[in-house]
């Protein structure tokens, strides 16, 4: 019998102590839950990368990953965001890429980090020269932004990218204009500037010569040789022709 | 940004061989200057990828420029190539000098082709 209840008691401390771990865990899920909303709610795809910004993100992830591990349910797909961008940070760019995929797979249409899970997952597939994936990506990030403002930056890579596929000439082409007509229904807003010069700066590398040959040739660019041989077929003389300024690395 | 349009900029030239009147720099200074702006940005950049891009354009900014010393332009090639390593192999970077993307590998491979190069233009100054 007294051994029973020393058992007993025994049972109910232990009991005890787990009820108020249990609780423990419940107030630090709930707190983590507040930080990690406020995190996604104030996230900026522009400023992500500052000193604070890259601390907090890793903190919160580092978090994250250890209530996952001891098998509790964070309760909100922006987990996958917020570990999605640490990956990035980190430059685990496969990692990034699934978590954002996991990600823009739950999310809710109306989430506000739709777009910037599809524009950072594009920004992953551009690095990797994914661009037909990347392209996919930009084009989604255009898509789930609001109209009253527009993702034009994910536009521009769009264009950027259908180049560096050395699309022909009128593809390129026209991706650059569409975008440049769509600016200019923006004039005088904040971003319209900073999106106008870095179309023009992409546009222009389309355009430039290299100082070395590129490894594709480049449809945008007609060297003076081509011109020659396109006005004299017949003379095939290329040796005779100014050397072009592209040499082989 | 401004830095990297006046680097396109300044390729432009250099290969039309031709000078901008609105500039009053010629594509030697320009780069020269773009140089110094860039070398105070890289200050604040941590990315490895940005700092792989941005030590390239130092050393073929020193490469273009007659204004810039090449031996500076060899450390930050050997900076570039030191960074480009810290990137993971499947990532690939805009090489500013082909307007491409290219493998980790290939821009090694433009780093080194421009570290010989520059070697080379030390080694006729000694001789």
């Amino acid at each position: 019998m007294l051994r029973n209840t020393t058992e007993l008691s025994e049972i109910r401390r232990q009991l005890s102590d787990l009820t108020s771990r249990e609780k423990r865990v419940e107030v630090a899920l709930r707190d983590l839950r507040r930080r990690l909303e406020n995190c996604l709610n104030a996230f900026d795809r522009d400023k992500y990368k500052a000193t604070d910004q890259r601390l907090l993100i890793n903190a919160l992830a580092s978090e994250i990953l250890i209530f996952d591990k001891l098998g509790y349910d964070i309760g909100t797909c922006g987990s996958h965001f917020l570990l999605g961008v640490a990956a990035l940070l980190e430059g685990r760019y496969q990692a990034a890429l699934e978590r954002f995929k996991e990600f823009i797979g739950l999310a809710e249409p109306h989430d506000r980090n739709l777009g910037n899970a599809c524009f950072l997952a594009g920004t992953v597939s551009y690095n990797r020269r994914q661009c037909s994936q990347a392209i996919e990506f930009f084009e989604s990030a255009v898509r789930y932004s609001p109209e009253e403002n527009r993702d034009w930056q994910s536009k521009t890579r769009v264009a950027e990218l259908t180049y560096f596929m050395r699309k022909p000439r009128e593809v390129i082409g026209k991706a650059f204009f569409d975008v440049e007509e769509r600016l200019k229904a923006i004039e005088g807003a904040a971003q319209h500037g900073f999106l106008r010069a870095t179309l023009y700066l992409k546009l222009g590398n389309c355009y430039v010569g290299t100082f070395l040959e590129p490894k594709e040739r480049n449809p945008m660019v007609i060297t003076k040789s081509q011109s020659v041989t396109i006005s004299k077929p017949e003379s095939g003389a290329q040796g005779s022709l100014d050397p072009s300024p592209c040499c082989r690395w | 940004m401004p830095v990297v349009i006046d680097y396109s900029l300044a390729q432009a030239l250099l290969l039309a061989k031709s000078v901008d009147m609105d500039l009053a720099q010629t594509p030697s200074e320009l780069l020269a200057d773009l140089s110094h702006r860039l070398r105070r940005i890289v200050l604040n950049k941590r990315e490895e990828i940005i700092l792989a891009l941005c030590y390239f354009m130092l050393g073929t900014c020193a490469f273009y420029s007659t204004h810039l010393s090449k031996d500076v332009g060899k450390i930050h090639l050997e900076y570039a190539r030191h960074r480009t390593l810290s990137v993971p192999s499947d990532v690939c970077l805009y090489s500013c000098v082909t307007k491409e993307l290219l493998s980790r590998d290939e821009f090694i491979k433009q780093v080194d082709y421009y570290t010989n190069q520059l070697e080379q233009q030390v080694g006729r100054r000694f001789r």
